[in-house]
């Protein structure tokens, strides 16, 4: 039995093949160092389509459970259709999270569900700087954009993003201080979520 | 010199991908999402995928910016002086000098974002309503509808730069706000001066302004609720030159755009089903 199961099997509002996905997950496990016998169960939300990008994995069991609105896979082009280069790039951050969240290192990380949004932009900081090492299709500027916008559009902000995108042995107290370090130094007023908005993990729970 | 342009002629390199907004209402998706209560749409970096929506919009405005250079840049030549007064071709100019520095200021924009030129597809509506034969319409649709949205979307974008504490995409909706707010003001003094003794003339133009505004709305994109993500900015319409209630009606043509947009993705539903 293959270790990736993909769902929805077959795809019925957008161009996106299961088996596809499912083969290149396999591939993209072993480029980020997924151990083989680690489980992956990847759900795709196809009615969220672009811009609504959202994505979150949990570990249970051993294995890894990964949700992805449809929109991580979507051409900017091109509604409903499929984009190797983007699949490979979120395919690549949430595995690669995923090999944390399974790692002694990350074993005190929070579900995704109680993951502030500066948490999870200084871990997907971290992601995408070794996903770049890796070889995968990263653009830096809009990573740098994504964690400027969690933590402030300051030198200590970035200073902070340039220690995360270089590490290559971080661990979740290394995010916890590096939000702390950001959040002292951040000067915006505490942004409240507008009456009736959603975090981005109500995304997979209106599924 | 070719006069009265094509959209289909207009010049793009290879980064360019165009598609047509009729293909968006059409999406199989709308439905099922419209089902779905994801809460406020507004453009609020609290929300999910702040990122990605402000990134997507920056680009509309970008491809938005290079028609409306392009849009005015034919209304100085596409008229002889008898049609349009040498005043009107100057304010035209000017225009486009402003245009084209957005162009530029949005394509920095994009690199501060982290947004590649080309990375979204294009639609050229906004170019098409550039198009009419008769300068007072070029006035209504392009002047104070195509750039009545601008103030609309540059609005929204200034919110969103100053609720995240970006100061560079604060500042930068800011100027081009500014201009804005000139040309719609531009195009409703011309408007009035063109047809001063000629209601008929104005008349058919305000009326193509009702279609342009509608269409503009984009089935809900634009509109007063919470389930829009720009929203009509009425205190910078009102500087334009635009009355309480002319406002109001574009606020009405938005109410209808957005149910006549539901109904359509109902009824392609129906369809498919």
């Amino acid at each position: 039995m293959a270790r990736v199961r993909v769902t929805p099997d077959p795809f019925e509002m957008v161009h996106y093949d299961t088996a596809v996905i499912a083969a290149l997950a396999e591939t993209i496990a072993d480029r980020v160092g997924l151990p083989a016998e680690v489980a992956v169960s990847i759900e795709v939300d196809e009615v969220l389509g672009r811009p609504l990008l959202a994505s979150f994995v949990d570990s249970a069991g051993g294995g890894l459970s990964i949700w992805y609105s449809g929109a991580n896979f979507e051409d900017p082009h091109y509604p409903r259709k499929f984009s190797e280069s983007l699949a490979e790039f979120h395919l690549g951050s949430e595995l690669l999270r995923g090999a944390d969240r399974l790692s002694p290192g990350f074993s005190e990380a929070p579900p995704e569900d109680e993951l502030s949004d500066r948490w999870r932009a200084a871990w997907d900081a971290s992601v995408h700087g070794r996903l770049t090492r890796l070889g995968f299709p990263v653009r830096e500027p809009l990573c740098r954009y994504q964690f400027r916008l969690a933590h402030g559009f300051g030198d200590a902000a970035d200073a902070v993003y340039d220690r995360l995108w270089v590490g290559d042995s971080i661990t979740w107290s290394d995010i916890v201080a590096a939000c702390d370090e950001t959040e002292a130094a951040d000067t915006r007023p505490k942004l409240k979520p507008r009456p009736g908005a959603l975090r981005a993990t109500s995304l997979r729970t209106h599924a | 010199m070719r006069k009265h342009f094509p959209a289909e002629a207009l010049a793009r390199d290879e980064r360019f991908v165009r598609n047509r907004i009729e293909d968006l209402f059409g999406d199989p998706r709308n439905q099922a999402f419209n089902e779905r209560d994801l809460g406020s749409a507004k453009l609020d970096p609290t929300r999910p995928a702040a990122a990605d929506r402000a990134r997507a919009l920056m680009h509309g405005i970008f491809t938005g910016e290079i028609q409306a250079l392009e849009g005015a840049g034919r209304t100085t030549f596409d008229f002889d002086e008898t049609e349009t007064p040498f005043a009107l071709k100057l304010d035209m100019a000017r225009q486009c000098w402003d245009e084209s520095r957005h162009c530029e200021i949005s394509v920095k924009l994009g690199d501060w974002m982290g947004t590649e030129i080309g990375e979204f597809s294009e639609q050229v509506f906004l170019y098409e309503a550039a198009c009419a034969e008769d300068p007072v319409m070029r006035l209504t649709g392009v002047n104070r509808a195509l750039e009545g949205l601008a103030i609309d979307v540059f609005n929204t974008m200034k919110e969103f730069g100053e609720l995240s504490g970006d100061p560079v995409l604060e500042f930068c909706e800011d100027w081009m706000l500014a201009d804005e707010v000139t040309h719609v003001k531009m195009g409703s003094d011309w408007l009035r001066r063109l047809t001063a003794n000629d209601p008929e003339r104005r008349e058919r133009a305000l009326e193509f302004q009702r279609t342009v505004d509608k269409l503009f709305s984009l089935g809900g994109f634009r509109g007063e609720g919470e389930e829009n993500p720009i929203h009509l900015a009425r205190r910078f319409r009102e500087l334009a030159g635009f009355s309480g209630d002319e406002i109001d009606e574009i606020a009405e043509l938005a109410t209808q755009a957005q149910a006549e947009a539901e109904a359509m993705t109902e009824a392609m539903s129906a369809d498919a089903g």
